[in-house]
């Protein structure tokens, strides 16, 4: 059982810095896949086969970003755990104290 | 055959745009992962079962935005250079037509030139260009796409995690770094193009360095782990500038690596030219002291002449460190200075004060077993593009004091030469070269510094000039007539192609009949005896 140590201040940070990732690659998801579908002149094997793999991989961005925004939740409720636990360990200790 | 209108049509320089916008995604997403990875890895203030869940959870999401990264600059190089190809092709095909309609014809939109008057030769000469414009313009978009679906393949691959061949592709890039190289090298070649792409984009840096690895598959892996060097470079809070355009440079299109590595100094072995049937030799050069990832550009020069004279491919062999002092004190290969004041230092003073300089054996000692391992790779690719090419490995300098110990941990090369050469090897013993004739040369300049260092059998193995079995070559004189000699004797023919001593080297690697060695001037003036 390893022990648990935790810097909800660290646990913050974390969030914050997986909220940004996540918003860094939503924003190349979506200006990948806006270039990709400006449509100009004929088609020809390489724009087809080009537009396909950029397709790909904005679909591919989006869905590392939604995966780091659900561990950026993840994290948000781990911090938000500890908080209540600290919070409830105080007011038990307040209300011991208080019927002394 | 697409019509002439539709070619004309080609927005090109769209996907120029697409260039543009997958760069900037590329370097976006290794902003936003960099950033998560290290948020990680700061947080030292957080145990316990439930942060080590996250912690992976975590580390499974910065290594698909990695490998998510690597793909986009893939796609994008890619790309650029499909589009540079398609640009010139496209205007190739509007010139023919161009050129016909000045000539009176007429052109139809399919391609067929066509006239009444004109005279059948001028017809068929002008159909014949516009033909074979189009055919070749064809070619190229058709290449360019099956690339890109390559690419698209490995996406989908690398996209699902949870899919058999993704989970393969994790296990295997485990196994790769224990598996022997015949066994890399089967499983390897046993994976469809599209796995291979996407192993290259979970584990560029792995496969690029790996004995066994097919030298295609480690240079497209090199050439993701230079970008992502030079990007790494460019993320620090004060970047190496000159770091950052040695790796511009080594990203040019005409360059290729089998290996690279950015940490200590740097290691790269570079392949100038292309193995292909026909040619007259393979040649590995391995320099010397003071040759490193920076100071490599040099060498690559020399070296680039030296496959142009030869017609053939010349490997620069830098995979790992040479020394890059001769006596404590850093230089460049044209420092005279430190060439003339050093060598007799390190060979007098061959002291723990001298470690890691030019007079410490320990660099040929690490480096001597890898040149064996490469030279069998070299061989089994040889057989594979080129069979019956024979090799020819030089060893400059310090370079030859590696060579040296290669041979005598049983390094196979048809022919050798030891130019301007530290020595023979520092194992002690004989070479134990398996090849079945093998030709060994020596080439030393006379007043060359570096016979300082031949005359003591320790550290290096002693004179190859005087060993049993080489034939010493001549270093003559430099395009200009004046004699390779003294301290430039020992490095500045390696910059002049139509040299006596350069052109042995030509000799030697294509087959020819080299200069022997005449005795113009004696080796070192007796004062330094």
């Amino acid at each position: 059982m390893q022990p648990v140590r935790v810097s909800l201040a660290e646990l913050d940070r974390c969030v914050a810095e997986l909220n940004r990732g996540h918003d860094e690659l939503r924003c190349v998801a979506n200006d990948v896949a806006a270039t990709s579908v400006r449509r100009r002149g004929g088609r020809h094997p390489s724009t087809d086969a080009a537009r396909e793999a950029v397709g790909a991989l904005a679909a591919w961005a989006g869905r590392i970003a939604s995966a780091a925004a659900e561990r950026a939740t993840d994290l948000r409720r781990a911090a938000s755990t500890y908080r209540d636990a600290d919070e409830d360990s105080a007011r038990g200790i307040a209300s011991g104290v208080r019927s002394w | 055959m697409t019509s002439i209108a539709a070619i004309r049509s080609w927005d090109l320089f769209a996907l120029n745009d697409i260039v543009a916008a997958l760069d900037l995604g590329a370097e976006r997403t290794d902003n936003a992962v960099d950033a998560v990875d290290r948020a990680v890895d700061d947080a030292r203030i957080w145990t316990g079962a439930g942060a080590l869940a996250q912690k992976r959870a975590i580390d499974d999401l910065v290594c698909r935005g990695r490998s998510l990264r690597n793909i986009t600059d893939q796609v994008a190089e890619s790309l650029g250079q499909i589009v540079a190809d398609l640009v010139g092709l496209r205007d190739h095909v509007i010139r023919t037509v161009d050129d016909a309609v000045a000539q009176q014809l007429t052109v139809a939109d399919s391609g067929q030139v066509i006239s009444d008057t004109a005279d059948p030769d001028v017809i068929d000469f002008h159909q014949s260009r516009i033909t074979s414009a189009i055919n070749d313009l064809q070619h190229s978009d058709e290449a360019g796409a099956q690339r890109l679906r390559l690419l698209h393949a490995a996406i989908d691959i690398v996209d699902d995690p949870d899919s058999a061949i993704a989970r393969r592709n994790d296990r295997l890039i485990s196994d790769l770094r224990t598996a022997s190289p015949n066994r890399r090298r089967s499983v390897v070649t046993g994976l469809p193009p599209s796995e291979v792409t996407a192993l290259i984009a979970r584990a560029p840096e792995l496969l690029g360095n790996l004995d066994g690895v097919p030298f295609d598959v480690r240079i497209a892996a090199n050439r993701v782990a230079i970008r992502n060097a030079r990007d790494d470079e460019l993320d620090t809070r004060t970047p190496n500038l000159e770091r950052v355009r040695r790796y511009d440079d080594m990203l040019r299109r005409d360059r290729t690596f089998l290996s690279f590595s950015p940490e200590g100094n740097g290691r790269m072995i570079e392949l100038i030219g292309e193995m292909r049937p026909g040619i007259p030799g393979v040649a590995v050069l391995v320099p010397g002291t003071g040759t490193n990832l920076s100071s490599s550009g040099d060498v690559s020069r020399s070296a680039r002449a030296l496959s142009d004279a030869t017609r053939g491919p010349v490997i620069v062999y830098v995979d790992g460190d040479l020394p890059q002092t001769l006596t404590g004190t850093a230089l460049s290969r044209t420092s005279a200075g430190g060439i003339l004041g050093g060598v007799p230092g390190a060979v007098g003073g061959f002291v723990a004060g001298l470690r890691d300089s030019a007079a410490d054996p320990s660099f040929a000692r690490d480096l001597a077993p890898r040149l064996v391992g490469f030279g069998r790779e070299l061989d089994i690719e040889i057989a594979g593009r080129a069979p019956g090419t024979p090799t020819t490995v030089i060893g400059h300098s310090y370079g030859g004091a590696v060579v040296g110990s290669a041979e005598q941990l049983g390094l196979r090369a048809d022919r050798l030469v030891y130019a301007s050469s530290a020595g023979t090897g520092v194992f002690g013993g004989e070479w134990h070269n398996p090849a079945a004739n093998v030709h060994r040369y020596s080439m030393t300049a006379p007043g060359d510094p570096i016979h300082l260092a031949q005359e003591s059998p320790i550290p290096f193995g002693g004179d190859p000039d005087d060993r049993r079995g080489v034939t010493r070559l001549d270093t003559g004189n430099y395009s200009d007539g004046s004699p390779v000699s003294g301290i430039e004797g020992h490095y500045r023919y390696w910059d002049d192609p139509a040299s006596t001593a350069f052109g042995n080297l030509v000799a030697v690697i294509t087959g020819q009949t080299p200069t022997l060695y005449s005795n113009r001037l004696p080796d070192l003036p007796p004062r330094l005896r």
